[in-house]
């Protein structure tokens, strides 16, 4: 029986989640560690530890892929601290006496090659894919390859000689098939609209947005995940995929809901008791959602008031559970789950009967040997 | 939840006024919210009589797949029910209303709620390390393994199509094939009432009896497959027993009509009552192939003529059937024929016994000689399997210090061990194993004799557990009998055990195995207290194979285990074998296996000379090692003057005194003497120097020369003082020659490839 296993970490507005795949292979979507080793009520997991744990058990140091969705804080956050960085020695040598993670590949939108204005984390990993692209090796990138043909001509290539590490919106990446690796990924962002006149128009806010089909025993399970994408790109990618006639790309049994809850990720307007998506979203979720659907919210505890213009926003929540419920299925905040007072990380499996959240609870003495007993004495 | 849910037992009360601990651990639990998937909804009593059940109502959320086999929800709505008296497991209801029918389920008079059945074992035995607390997980892995059709599991036997009932009823376990042939009566009784039931023995009653209401006529039906675990209820009258046929596409009142229609109109059999047998064949999925067959009965109150006039067969006038023209059946009154529904258990007969004893039937015929302590408890053994259709020798009678340690009880005593072990065997499981026996003794059976003959002629194997030297030789050599001959014994001190076993083929004999048991002794130091007696330990007999007075039952108990499966094991395979177990102060078991050599047997003159080929590979060896020179040593041995044989079993190499030259070899005598009085007393005198052995070079084949006679000369001389035979042996480069009685009576033995 094939199973896949999908987490996501608990680390309040941000996002980390592994793939392990059922033939080994481990994917990392996005990498945040968040937590504040210096406050002791931060209920956010620590990252770096969790998944070395992980990779200790299963004695290995890499991940074949790492994506990063896009360059924002709470999607890189301590990656230089954490991967083996090519492009500097500076990031080879141990951190606390660790070795560092290797990423066997990374997947970047174009915008982390040709982005400028970069000065800190963000601008070592935009350091890392440019030296991987320039010598052609451990690296995709997702955009129409002529958006990267200026940055490649000053580097003294041409978009043919690394059109192969290049990935356009609306293919499946190369190489990763469900029947075979047990997964594929559609790209449905970054991507370019033709204009009235014919030319294209690249879009800015393209972060990485995939679509993947795992395969169990022959039974397929879809995840959507949606990064930070807003609501208009989110419009356009289900309309054009509707005119392509790409229906099942849309198909969701899991959607890791874009940008932790925010309205903007459903429509312009943030509603009183719920946020109103825009026609082609309110396809995407009332239409294309399967039974038994999980809708994964990557964020802090739903608010009961406005007070925090942040996300996660009550109103799309709202919306985001109503169409869970629709489906019997549920809507699950990482941060909430299984409770707010001890969030833990969120497991699915995906095997040939599709997808199921792993609902362990380790009873007291269970517990109590998977942590340090407290300090015994006899007084001072 | 909006789904439509069923109320708990009992009205609702505050969680503080509940007084079963194991109600209030749960409540506790729930209450504080300590399990993230489970909440408290509340808690609810009721009062029968002078009963308190207290009951907790929680929702679970279960781990459920996008893709289920049954319809059980993300989160379910669940009742624990405690008993009063902490005796049972608490009845756990899921409480939604359109809950499905599941594997695993209890039966209850009514079919909702539905009750879940959680756990396999006993309360008895659960209830050490059950906790409130634990229930809470039980149920959300029941109901997440049972949504993914994973609670049960695929190598698990299929469960019963009907719960519920208590009561037991073992059938004769041929009844099937026997119903097929015409009514067959039976005499149901109740032999016992236990806590949890009535059980009833069913027996095959010849012809009709007289009186009413002693006896039960079966009849049979066999339903189309039936899925598991879908019929969650009892049928109460024949109506019921239809409905259920009809579900899995079948007619039972019809097939009954047509049986009940050929059966003879006699008074007794419509006054019997009629014990319904049906068998349902069952699959464990839809189209999947049949995998297990549930036998239900269901016994009628009334009487076969009142059931065949409902049936529209007859019209009852005065007790007496009246033909009828196109009766039909009378389905308005099929709920006047209710049913009393057991749950059957079949006679063990020799083929279930087996399959429990995860062995295959063997009908192998078997002649067991000695049924003292190891005999019969090495037969008991084996009759719990079903395993042979026996016959028993001994001459013995039980008597009072038998019991010790026999597999019989004092009560039989006086009574001949063949009898009483005759008795006891049939009775194991109910088919008799046991076809003959001889109170006889086989060394000395007089009149008997053609009675043994008879029986060993007709064994296919011949099993020793006489502790007697002499009878297993005799059974060794007894030519009349093809059977392949085992023996199995104890050593004096009852530390262990041997099992001889020959091929199939009897082409290694036991007496040779025996002999090669004694050369393992002498060579293994495993075995170097083999023969040693227990200090204060009392012999009262004389043979090696004497078991002291002092040994514990449980020491014959484990070695009749050993034995009787190593037995079983030999008899399967066809070479033969040679076992020993030994066990230590602490009773843990060492396990020999000691290579069986190929036996080698020439008539010379009036002799008959046995060894083996383990013996004369160590012949040759030693001739290898001493080339160019010539070497020699003593040979071991015994003699059976009776039947005039010379057993060779092992060799004593020349003595360090020694002279080897490559013309001659003077054997010495150096240690000589205490090496032959060892192997007496590790053997407990079961090997003796019986002659000489010497070595020619390469190239002088093995006549003998004039040094060689003389030595004959001079071993004949030593042997006649002591009224045994000279032997003597050459060993060459290709043959081995052996002289026996006379220096002109000799044979060769060809020593084939070197090991």
């Amino acid at each position: 029986m094939a199973t896949h296993r999908l987490s996501f970490f608990p680390l309040g507005n941000a996002d980390c989640c592994r793939i392990d795949l059922d033939n080994g292979d481990q994917i990392l979507i996005d990498y945040a560690a968040m937590r504040d080793p210096a406050c002791k009520d931060d209920l956010r997991i620590d990252l770096p530890s969790e998944l070395r744990k992980d990779l200790d058990s299963c004695k290995r140091d890499s991940y074949k892929v790492v994506m990063f969705t896009h360059l924002d804080d709470d999607h890189i956050r301590g990656t230089s601290n954490f991967f083996y960085l090519r492009h500097a020695q500076k990031y080879q040598g141990q951190v606390d006496g660790k070795s560092r993670i290797k990423m066997d590949e990374m997947w970047v939108p174009a915008a982390v090659i040709t982005e400028e204005g970069c000065t800190e984390e963000d601008r070592i990993i935009r350091q890392e894919a440019r030296y991987r692209l320039k010598e052609g090796t451990g690296i995709r990138v997702f955009s129409r390859p002529e958006e990267l043909k200026n940055w490649l001509e000053g580097e003294g290539l041409s978009v043919a000689d690394r059109r192969s590490l290049i990935t356009d919106a609306g293919q499946l990446v190369p190489g990763w098939l469900a029947e075979i690796q047990g997964v594929e990924f559609f790209v449905h962002s970054p991507f370019a609209c033709r204009t009235d006149d014919g030319s294209y128009v690249e879009r800015n806010d393209g972060c990485l947005v995939l679509h993947a089909t795992f395969s169990a025993d022959g039974t397929k399970t879809r995840v959507f995940f949606g990064a930070d994408i807003r609501q208009e790109p989110l419009s356009e990618i289900v309309r054009i995929t509707r005119s392509k006639n790409r229906e099942e790309r849309l198909e969701s049994d899991i959607v890791k809901i874009p940008h932790h809850s925010s309205y903007l990720s459903l429509g312009p307007d943030k509603g009183t008791t719920k946020t109103k998506p825009t026609e082609d979203i309110a396809y995407f979720y009332e239409k294309k959602l399967l039974w038994r659907a999980t809708l994964i919210s990557t964020s802090k505890p739903i608010p009961t008031n406005d007070d925090d213009p942040q996300p996660p926003h009550r109103q799309a929540a709202n919306y985001y559970r109503e169409q869970a419920d629709a489906q019997g299925g549920t809507y699950i905040v990482t941060m909430e789950n299984p409770k707010a007072s001890s969030p833990e990380t969120l497991v699915i499996e995906i095997t040939g009967s599709k997808a199921k959240q792993k609902k362990s609870y380790s009873a007291g003495l269970v517990s109590a040997v998977s942590q340090p007993a407290p300090r015994a004495g006899n007084g001072d | 939840m909006t789904d439509a849910l069923f109320a708990a037992p009992g009205e609702s009360v505050a969680v503080d006024t509940l007084v079963g601990a194991h109600a209030q651990g749960l409540a506790r639990h729930l209450v504080r919210q300590i399990n993230p998937y489970a909440r408290f909804v509340e808690a609810r009593v009721a009062v029968e009589g002078a009963d308190r059940i207290e009951t907790i109502v929680f929702d679970v959320d279960v781990e459920l797949s996008q893709i289920t086999k049954f319809d059980i929800h993300p989160t379910e709505r669940i009742s624990v029910s405690f008993p009063p008296k902490n005796d049972a497991w608490p009845e756990v209801l899921a409480l939604r209303q359109n809950f499905p029918v599941v594997p695993h389920l209890y039966l209850r008079p009514v079919e909702f709620p539905r009750s879940l059945c959680l756990y396999e074992e006993a309360y008895s035995e659960g209830q050490l390390r059950w906790t409130a607390v634990s229930i809470v997980e039980r149920i959300r892995t029941w109901l997440s393994e049972t949504a993914q059709g994973a609670l049960h599991k695929d190598d698990q036997p299929l469960e019963p199509l009907f719960l519920g009932t208590r009561d037991t009823i073992v059938l004769p376990a041929d009844i099937y094939a026997k119903t097929a042939l015409g009514p067959t009566q039976l005499l149901i009784a109740r032999v016992d009432r236990k806590p949890w039931g009535e059980i009833y023995i069913a027996r095959y009653l010849a012809g009709g009896v007289q009186g009413q209401g002693a006896a039960f006529v079966a009849a049979t039906y066999f339903c189309p497959p039936v899925l598991h675990g879908v019929m969650n209820w009892t049928p109460q009258t024949l109506s019921d027993l239809q409905s259920a046929s009809i579900a899995a596409r079948g007619d039972l009142v019809t097939s009954l009509r047509d049986q009940l229609s050929n059966w003879p109109r006699e008074s007794w059999l419509l006054a019997c009552h009629l014990a319904l047998i049906v068998f349902f064949p069952k699959a464990r999925e839809v189209g999947h192939t049949v995998e297990a067959l549930e036998t239900r009965v269901f016994v009628t109150n009334p009487t076969v003529g009142e059931i065949g006039e409902i049936l529209g067969i007859w019209q009852l006038n005065n007790g007496v059937p009246g033909h009828v023209i196109g009766g039909t059946i009378d389905h308005e009154r099929l709920d006047h024929i209710t049913l009393v529904p057991l749950n059957p258990t079949f006679a063990l007969d020799r083929q279930r016994a087996a399959s429990i004893n995860g062995s295959a039937v063997d009908l192998r015929r078997i002649s067991a000689v000695g049924m003292g302590a190891l005999g019969s408890q090495i037969a008991n053994l084996l009759a719990r399997s079903g395993y042979g259709k026996w016959s028993l020798v001994d001459s013995d009678v039980l008597l009072p210090h038998n019991f010790a340690r026999h597999a019989l009880v004092h009560s039989l005593v006086g009574m001949s061990k063949v009898d009483a072990m005759k008795m006891h065997l049939d009775m194991i499981i109910a088919e008799p194993i046991v076809e003959g026996v001889v109170f006889a003794d086989v060394l000395n059976a007089g009149e008997k004799e053609d009675d043994i003959r008879r029986v060993l002629e007709a064994a296919d194997a011949i099993l020793d557990f006489s502790a007697s030297v002499p009878v297993a030789r005799k059974l060794a050599l007894e030519t009349f009998a093809q059977g392949r001959r085992a023996s199995v014994f104890m050593n004096p001190s009852g530390s262990s055990s041997i099992l001889l076993c020959e091929d199939a083929q009897r082409l290694t004999r036991l007496d040779s195995l025996e002999m090669q048991y004694y050369r393992a002794i002498l060579s293994r130091t495993e075995l170097g207290n083999h023969f040693a007696v227990v200090p204060r330990s009392i012999r009262y007999g004389t043979s090696c194979r004497d078991v002291s007075n002092t040994l514990p039952a449980h020491r014959v108990a484990l070695h009749a285990a050993l034995t009787s499966a190593a037995i079983k094991k030999a008899l399967s395979s066809d070479g033969a074998c040679i076992r020993v177990w030994i066990a230590d102060e602490e009773d843990a078991v060492q396990a020999l296996q000691i290579p069986p050599e190929d036996m080698i047997e020439r008539q010379i003159g009036d002799w008959k000379l046995v060894t083996d080929r383990g013996l004369l590979n160590k012949l040759k060896l030693l001739r290898l090692t001493g080339l160019p020179a010539e070497t020699g040593g003593v040979l071991l041995g015994t003699w059976d003057l009776t039947s005039r044989i010379v057993y060779i079993a092992d060799t004593i190499p020349a003595p360090p005194d020694s002279k080897k030259r490559v013309t001659s070899f003077i054997r010495g005598c150096e240690g000589l003497l205490d090496k032959v009085a060892h192997a007496g007393r590790a053997t407990s005198g079961m090997l003796q120097y019986v002659g000489e052995w010497h070595s020619h070079p390469n190239g002088f084949g093995t006549g003998p020369s004039g040094d060689d006679r003389k030595v004959f000369e001079w071993i004949t001389e030593k042997a006649t003082e002591d009224g045994y035979q000279p032997v003597m042996a050459i060993v060459g480069e290709l043959e081995a020659r052996w002289f026996v009685e006379s220096i002109s009576s000799q044979q060769n033995v060809d020593l084939g490839e070197a090991k």
